[in-house]
């Protein structure tokens, strides 16, 4: 794996240097600011897989340095992790904003470095995997899609969208979080109704465009603390919301919908899509941590599911209700 | 399983090839931190302090921060926790400058420290 460390502290460089080679990692470039990494990243002759970024640093921070390296196609979705002091735990939710993947803490512990190092080898070769669903990303955005569709289940990620994260990030977030912080956490999940009925009837690129659109129209209605969103696949949004504030989820779910409402999103032949979705119950974290705290997050989109599936059964029954009242009338 | 072994033996070889790196590095760490307290020191004393207060606080933050990660990672753990300390204190002062008497104790207690280790390298 290529990794490449950007830290002002020629120290924290030398010893990553030093030490990493020992964990299996010994392909190491190293720079001393933001500007040197830039221009390191701009000259490579091969493209880096994994970058560890300090937060602060001069002229240039690392959720800066984070920003820019996402916005480079072939590392759109690299591993990015930030490495951190704990006074910089402020700025880690700007950072996963950024597009960070994970985070290392100082003072550095190396049993902690060589686990957030695998976990960053995993998401890579996880990634290299997708990169066929990233090119056809591209290949979309750049409006010569002539592929196969996407896979209904893939939860691609949705990039340029504010409080719009990947998956494995916000379950890295999550995972950082700690017993102290999941005490003022909700997970909460939407599910498009139909969702299936709907990637059936789009053409990957709206499909791609709706799902994104979704996401900002959540992204949007989370007004309450510290929100993030992830696509998790099959038409399901997973939400993780950082504050004390108690939160609706019926209110919640009204308001989504009445965002998505208001886009008045169409198929590219201009005929209306009827978007619903459906949202789990809230999730106050409590006192779970580290894995359960995921699990929490798939049991929410299951309870979306299970809630949008209802909404289907409840609207099949509306529609033979009214259609049974017109057969009624006419025979009346 | 023969991964999960190579896996654990690549682990304790990191750990072990960490300390030594550490071992190495630690008195280049206590000439870093010389230098570092030389200059809060001259500022300390300097009348920068009247005059641009908040310009000597960005440096104090700026290396208290710099110093708290590694401190703790070079086996220092109280000067760990007396830099983010410091930084804390100055970052209050930043929000508010009634805080400023605050912060300077934070800043001593912070160069304190760093002047045992320093005398003791």
């Amino acid at each position: 794996m290529k990794i490449l460390a950007v830290d002002d502290d020629p120290m924290v460089l030398d010893l990553l240097k030093g030490s990493l080679p020992a964990a299996g990692y010994p392909d190491i470039t190293t720079a001393e600011s933001a500007a040197e990494a830039m221009e390191i990243v701009q000259t490579a002759k091969t493209p880096f897989d994994c970058f560890l970024l300090d937060i602060q640093m001069p002229q240039m921070s690392g959720i800066e340095l984070c920003d820019w390296i996402r916005y480079i196609p072939e590392y759109s979705e690299a591993p990015i992790l930030m490495v951190t002091a704990m006074s910089d735990k402020v700025f880690i939710n700007q950072a996963f904003a950024a597009g960070a993947s994970d985070y290392v803490t100082k003072p550095f512990d190396p049993l902690e470095l060589t686990t957030r190092m695998r976990v960053a080898e995993r998401l890579n070769d996880k990634q290299r995997d997708a990169r066929h669903n990233g090119e056809m990303v591209q290949a979309l955005l750049n409006d010569n899609f002539r592929g196969p569709k996407f896979n209904f289940d893939t939860a691609f990620t949705i990039r340029d969208v504010a409080g719009v994260i990947d998956r494995v990030a916000l379950e890295n977030f999550l995972l950082q979080l700690g017993r102290g912080g999941m005490f003022a956490t909700n997970v909460f999940a939407f599910q498009i109704v139909n969702a299936r009925d709907l990637y059936n009837s789009c053409s990957p690129e709206e499909y791609f465009y709706t799902i994104t659109d979704i996401a900002e129209a959540i992204s949007d209605s989370l007004t309450f603390g510290e929100s993030f969103v992830a696509h998790a696949g099959r038409g399901a949004f997973i939400c993780v919301s950082h504050g004390r504030d108690q939160i609706d989820a019926e209110e919640m779910q009204m308001s989504v919908q009445q965002a998505i409402d208001k886009m008045e999103l169409v198929y590219d032949d201009w005929r209306e899509m009827d978007v619903q979705v459906a949202s789990s119950p809230c999730q106050r974290m409590g006192l779970r941590s580290g894995r359960s705290a995921v699990d929490a997050m798939d049991a929410a989109i299951d309870k979306a599911r299970k809630a949008a599936s209802e909404a289907v059964h409840a609207g099949e029954f509306a529609g033979w209700k009214r259609d049974l009242i017109k057969a009624f009338a006419w025979a009346g | 399983m023969v991964a999960e072994a190579l896996q654990a033996a690549r682990s304790a070889a990191h750990a072990e090839i960490f300390q030594a790196k550490l071992a190495e590095m630690r008195p280049r760490f206590a000439a870093t931190l010389g230098d570092r307290l030389d200059h809060m020191e001259e500022l300390r004393d300097s009348d920068t302090l009247n005059t641009a207060p908040a310009d000597a606080m960005e440096v104090f933050r700026h290396y208290a921060h710099k110093t708290a990660g590694m401190a703790a990672t070079m086996g220092f753990p109280e000067l760990g926790e007396l830099c983010f300390a410091a930084e804390m204190a100055v970052n209050r002062y930043m929000e508010n400058p009634v805080e400023l008497p605050t912060a300077l104790n934070a800043v001593d207690d912070m160069l304190g420290e760093m002047a045992l280790i320093v005398d003791g390298a």
